[in-house]
């Protein structure tokens, strides 16, 4: 079966908009995420990454498009061009289905896997909330150990 | 990825650990603004709330969220 052609997206400053032949209209967006946490030195670059869709009420309903999969895959790459660049992706809870958003990410994540990006997760509870989220670093970025140490550093 | 764990450490999760309340903010921002998008709360509120949380982020504009 062939991999279907990934949408053509704007790009404007991590900011990455693309509509589906189903007219749902998504902005992917990696944003300063540094400030979240107060062990990352400043000089070092660290994004929240974020999937919003445009036009909800029109995306309700609407059949699984393989090529969303696969126009955020390329859109992960353009992001990764920078090898300085990496991002956190925490699953979002408000509906409970964290989980689910979380082995569809892997899931992904693990087919297009390239050995240039690597994923490092975590899933834990804390105040009764579960985190699950995922640490993605280029394979040659120069402060990738740094990185996962502190992403990791989460036990007494 | 496997992660290699320190034998020396504890499993236990540290609630001030650094990285523990950077996750927390970082899913309570996402949280909020899912709210703000599905009509819960307002942009006033949207504000109000991230500066309560501890949340060094502020939005200029509703286009912004």
């Amino acid at each position: 079966m062939s991999t279907p052609l990934p949408y053509s997206f704007a790009h404007d400053n991590n900011k990455y908009i693309f509509k589906t032949d189903n007219s749902v209209a998504y902005s992917i967006e990696f944003t300063d995420g540094t400030h979240y946490f107060l062990n990352l030195p400043q000089y070092i670059p660290v994004f929240e990454f974020n999937i919003k869709i445009l036009n909800v009420v029109d995306s309700i309903g609407q059949p699984y498009d393989k090529r969303i999969e696969v126009t955020i895959v390329n859109i992960l790459s353009t992001f990764f061009d920078n090898n300085k660049n990496s991002f956190i992706y925490v699953c979002d809870n408000l509906d409970n289905r964290q989980q689910v958003r979380y082995r569809k990410f892997d899931r992904w994540f693990k087919k297009n896997k390239t050995a240039l990006i690597e994923k490092y997760d975590i899933d834990f509870s804390v105040y009764d909330t579960q985190i699950l989220a995922s640490l993605l670093v280029h394979a040659h970025n120069p402060n990738k150990e740094l990185l996962v140490r502190l992403f990791f550093d989460i036990y007494k | 990825m496997e992660l290699k764990i320190d034998k020396k450490k504890s499993l236990v999760v540290n609630p001030e650990s650094p990285t523990v309340q950077g996750l927390i903010k970082m899913l309570e921002h996402k949280r909020l603004r899912e709210l703000f998008w599905f009509g819960k709360i307002t942009f006033e509120e949207l504000n109000k709330q991230l500066i309560e949380k501890g949340i060094n982020k502020q939005y200029e504009h509703p286009s912004a969220v």
